[in-house]
């Protein structure tokens, strides 16, 4: 039997997060936590140890998605997924310093995330 | 009533009256008794003593008073002559003739004496000499023509009589009157000199009746008149004045009664008889003048003498008390005499200086001036100056030397006379101000380091020590570290190290005693200390030391010590070392001072160049006195017309009036600060703002205060940009809600459209759930870009628009029949509104679908609190049926309690509760603070 891909979905939309994760389980992947803040999905980050992080970049709370995502590279080098409204030269740059990451722009098929997560992490 | 009597007698004998009618009745009995001395020719006296008192009492008398005693005396006269048994005529020729030579020869004697007549000068016999012989001679013309023309008397000889008889009358009497008047007391003298007198006067008595007495004419005929001279002689060398004119008087009246009645001395008896009242005359006035003028000639030598003598003492009193030396010399400034204070001033004994050559004690330097003076002295000049001696304990004394020099008669010279002030003190004073002003000139151009070693090479020569020292003393009073050493110190006396070095007081020598003491401290016997503590390695030996401490308020700062000077260290040396000790501090802070001075400028001038602003500082009266500017381009005028001009004179109006006003409320406030005004400039609209801060007290003339003028056109322009574009995008955000909500309402519309072709019952209610939630969503859109801020609603409203939306899109399959809004007003920001919306969407929808069947009527509440640390308490509550039996709403999977509790927990990190019971109640809160970053 596979053992399925723990993912950590870190939405603050409270209706996107719970559609993601409904979606993602149904793939047949692990959710292992919905966190709606940064400072929270450092902490689930370095507790579940989770396969791959699908990171919105808009986040309630003092840490954004980049923020978040600098400080669980000091402890993991585990692949993120940002899902972002839009894009400019900053954030790509800033995205591209967080490797293994790579980013989607909203609206997010669930399709694309699919793509996304087979492409960091390999079929589960 | 004796008493009475008597003062009533007093009073009449001291009287004006009193006295003139006791000079009538003296001169009255001595004229009568004048006349036992009639010979030849009859009626003319050979003595007319009234003459001399007339006289005497002229001059006793002040010159007012002349009128009235010349009246007495005239009528006395008259009345005398008239009982004499002269005619009225004759009588009143006489008493006018002896009044006339009473007044005239009292005017000449006065005249002649200068006003004063005392018979204790040779002066004032020669006055009276004068006028006996001047005036008698005169008046004696009018007497004689008299008895010529009233008695038939030979003219010539009565004239000669009279003139002879009245000169002799005043040479006698008037000195035994005035002396006797004098007003001295008559038994002050010591008793040796009233019994010499005594004798004398008895002496002259007996030898003038032995002599002038038919005894003497017939039995000593070896004796003649001028035997009695011994005895004048020696009354005249010893006696007091009052007794030789006493003297005289006895030889006059015993002579004359005894040649009137007797025939006088051999000499006269052999004398033809009209000559021998001449001769007899002429002895008197020989003797009287003989003996009256050497007695006076006799005191005034005397009391030139005694006036030598007082002047003698008082010269010796003052050499020998004097503050100043007197040095005496020879040609060879051999010293021939000196005076004690000299002797005391140099140290040695007046044996030790006479006959030594004054040379020999002058220091060697000061030689060569003591050779130029005494060429001078040889010119005749006399000179002041100054020059230094060595004492016998080897100091060093500064003379102030006032010399003047000596002569022979025969023009050679003799020597010199010298006084010597003693100036050291005050060429010592001279030299600690030159020292002060050196320090204090070397202080602006050299280091601290130098100037302490400096002030200690001064403190050394002044004081003539070899070791100097400076330390300062630490604020804690406990330790102290050398500062320096002076030049002679490090150069000859000490190798030791220890400069900068940290001392303990407690560890340090003898010479830290200052600071125990806080006085200055002298051993001038060092190695006798009991508690010294030995010297470094290297370290010269101290023979003597005096240390003194810089005393601040109530701390030592500093510590100056000298060493080893060749004599014992004194006060005088103290006061030296003191003063230059405090000068060093006293420099050494101002040169600290003047550091941090300079730092402070450095900062001030680097802090102002700094500043973008223009500086400038206005007086009481708004005109510019300094400024300060890093921009010159942009300025309203030139600079060189700031200064002195009152600016609101300079610049235009509203500019003038609002930067007068802010330094106005800078002068009464203190601080002005965001008045901004506009100039233009070159064409061009320039703006400023301006700080303004007072100097000084409110209401003084020294009052001033400075402005900062800061050019902020860029900042305003950049203002005015931001705040255009900050419209621009509120236009924008309220056009982009405007629009959403818009576009909500359109897929809302569309939804309920699609719902009308549908015939699942269940497809239409998804549909219309769905666009409720839309709607929900869309009156959140709405509220915004009618809101002020565009970034929050207030919930009450939302509320209230949500849930009549609900209760209209449900109230066809609804059974309920009431709904209460219970609401406070709170402000939420989109990311709060929009959640809570949803969630609220959701609650009341299944209570109006599912609470309230057809036999269950009932009523709906929504509740709005705000609750403390800023948190919202929703609470949506119904009466209906509640859940079905066996319901765990932990476990439901319906996605309307789902959506709630995603939105309440996840989203707006909130707690929700929900619970049946009489009915279903559902309570959400969260925190008022959700926001993205």
């Amino acid at each position: 039997m596979a053992i399925k891909k723990k993912v950590l979905v870190v939405e603050d939309e409270a209706l996107v997060a719970m559609l993601l994760t409904k979606n993602l389980r149904a793939m047949g992947f692990d959710v292992c936590g919905t966190i709606a803040s940064g400072e929270e999905a450092v902490q689930v980050a370095r507790a579940k140890k989770p396969d791959i992080i699908i990171m919105d970049r808009r986040l309630a709370g003092k840490l954004d998605g980049l923020d978040a995502s600098r400080q669980i590279r000091q402890f993991t080098q585990i692949p993120i997924v940002f899902v972002t409204g839009y894009i400019d030269e900053k954030i790509n740059l800033e995205i591209d310093q967080i490797q293994p990451a790579m980013y989607l722009i909203k609206p997010v098929p669930i399709n694309e995330i699919k793509s996304a997560i087979d492409e960091m992490i390999g079929t589960g | 009533m004796h008493t009475k009597f008597s003062e009533k007698v007093s009073a009449v004998i001291f009287s004006e009256w009193g006295k003139l009618l006791g000079i009538a009745v003296l001169y009255y009995l001595v004229a009568y008794l004048g006349r036992f001395f009639v010979a030849q020719p009859e009626s003319v006296a050979t003595v007319w003593p009234v003459s001399g008192l007339g006289l005497s009492i002229l001059l006793l008398r002040e010159r007012k008073y002349w009128g009235q005693v010349i009246f007495v005396i005239f009528l006395t006269n008259l009345i005398s002559n008239s009982t004499a048994g002269f005619s009225l005529p004759v009588s009143l020729g006489l008493s006018v003739t002896n009044c006339a030579e009473s007044f005239l020869s009292a005017w000449m004697i006065r005249w002649l004496s200068r006003e004063r007549i005392a018979f204790d000068r040779f002066r004032d016999l020669w006055a009276l000499v004068s006028a006996s012989v001047f005036t008698n001679a005169l008046t004696g013309v009018f007497g004689a023509a008299v008895f010529t023309l009233g008695l038939g008397y030979s003219f010539w000889q009565t004239w000669l009589v009279w003139w002879v008889a009245d000169g002799l009358g005043m040479i006698l009497i008037t000195p035994l009157v005035i002396t006797w008047t004098s007003g001295e007391p008559f038994l002050h003298k010591p008793r040796r000199v009233y019994l010499e007198s005594s004798l004398v006067l008895v002496g002259i008595m007996l030898v003038t009746i032995v002599i002038f007495s038919p005894f003497g004419n017939t039995n000593l005929p070896y004796l003649h008149s001028y035997t009695i001279f011994p005895l004048l002689i020696w009354s005249a060398l010893r006696l007091p004045t009052r007794h030789v004119t006493l003297g005289l008087v006895i030889l006059a009246i015993l002579s004359v009664s005894q040649t009137v009645y007797m025939g006088g001395a051999r000499e006269f008896i052999e004398a033809a008889s009209h000559l021998r009242v001449l001769m007899l005359q002429l002895f008197l006035i020989v003797a009287c003048f003989s003996t009256l003028a050497l007695h006076l000639v006799v005191i005034e030598r005397q009391r030139s003498e005694e006036r030598l003598r007082e002047s003698e003492e008082r010269f010796s009193h003052m050499l020998t008390t004097s503050l100043d030396g007197v040095w005496i010399g020879n040609a060879s400034r051999v010293t021939t005499f000196v005076n004690d204070r000299f002797c005391e001033m140099l140290g040695y004994t007046t044996d030790e200086l006479v006959g030594q050559p004054l040379r020999d004690f002058i220091l060697p330097e000061d030689r060569q001036v003591s050779d130029q003076q005494i060429d001078l002295r040889r010119q005749g000049d006399s000179t002041i100056y100054e020059l230094r001696f060595c004492q016998k304990n080897g100091g060093i004394i500064w003379f102030r030397i006032s010399a003047t020099p000596v002569f022979e008669k025969n023009g050679e010279f003799a020597g010199s006379f010298g006084i010597f002030s003693n100036i050291t003190e005050r060429k010592q004073e001279e030299e600690v101000r030159a020292a002060r002003l050196r320090l204090l000139e070397f202080a602006e151009t050299h280091s601290l380091d130098e100037l302490l070693q400096n002030t200690l090479d001064e403190a050394e020569k002044l004081s003539h020590s070899q070791i100097g020292f400076y330390h300062f003393v630490d604020d804690d009073q406990l330790s102290l570290t050398l500062q320096n050493w002076s030049t002679n110190t490090i150069k000859h006396m000490c190798t030791a190290e220890g400069k900068g070095k940290h001392y303990a007081i407690n560890l340090a020598g003898v010479w830290v005693d200052c600071v125990h003491t806080r006085t200055p401290i002298i051993h001038n016997d060092y190695a006798s200390l009991t508690h010294r503590k030995g010297l470094p390695e290297g370290h010269a030996p101290v023979i003597r030391e005096l240390v003194v401490p810089v005393l601040r308020g109530e701390k030592i700062v500093a510590i100056l010590g000298v060493g080893n000077k060749e004599q014992d260290y004194n006060d005088k040396d103290i006061e030296m070392v003191n003063m230059l000790a405090d000068l060093g501090w006293e420099i050494t802070e101002r040169k600290r001072t003047q550091y941090a001075l300079q730092q402070a400028n450095e900062h001030m001038s680097a802090t102002l160049d700094a500043l973008p602003d223009l500086m400038f500082q206005v007086d009481h009266k708004y005109c510019i006195t300094d400024y300060h500017t890093p921009f010159h381009e942009t300025l309203y005028f030139a600079p060189e017309k700031f200064l002195g001009e009152d600016f609101r004179q300079l610049l235009p109006e509203p500019a003038a009036g609002l930067l007068a006003a802010a330094i106005t409320e800078s002068f009464e406030t203190g601080f002005s600060r965001g008045t901004i005004y506009s100039l233009e400039i070159r064409g061009q609209l320039r703006w400023f703002e301006i700080t303004a801060a007072r100097r000084g007290k409110h209401d003084s003339a020294h009052t001033s205060s400075v402005a900062l003028i800061r050019d902020i056109t860029e900042r305003k322009v950049a203002a005015e940009q931001l705040e255009n574009a900050l419209s621009d995008k509120e236009a924008l955000l309220r056009e982009l809600y405007h629009r959403t909500k818009n576009n909500m309402q359109v897929i809302s519309a569309m939804l309920a459209l699609q719902a009308e072709n549908l015939t699942d019952e269940k497809a239409t209610q998804i549909f219309q759930d769905v666009g409720s939630k839309i709607q929900s969503m869309a009156i959140v859109h709405q509220m915004l870009y009618r809101s002020q801020n565009l970034s929050s609603i207030d919930l009450k409203e939302y509320i209230s628009a949500l849930s009549d939306l609900l209760i209209s899109t449900y109230r066809v399959r609804s059974h309920c029949n009431r709904v209460d809004i219970l609401a406070e007003s709170i402000s939420a920001s989109i990311d709060i509104a929009i959640p809570c919306g949803l969630m609220v969407n959701e609650l009341i929808t299944n209570a109006l679908k599912y609470a309230f069947p057809a036999h269950h009527p009932g009523q709906l509440t929504v509740r709005l609190e705000s609750r403390p640390d800023n948190n919202i308490f929703i609470e949506v509550s119904d009466n209906g049926i509640g859940f079905p039996p066996g319901y765990d709403v932990e476990q439901a999977t319906t996605l309307g309690l789902q959506t709630v509790i995603a939105l309440g927990q996840h989203q707006l990190q909130g707690k929700v509760n929900i619970f049946s019971g009489n009915g279903v109640t559902c309570q959400v809160e969260f925190p008022n603070n959700h926001a993205h970053t």
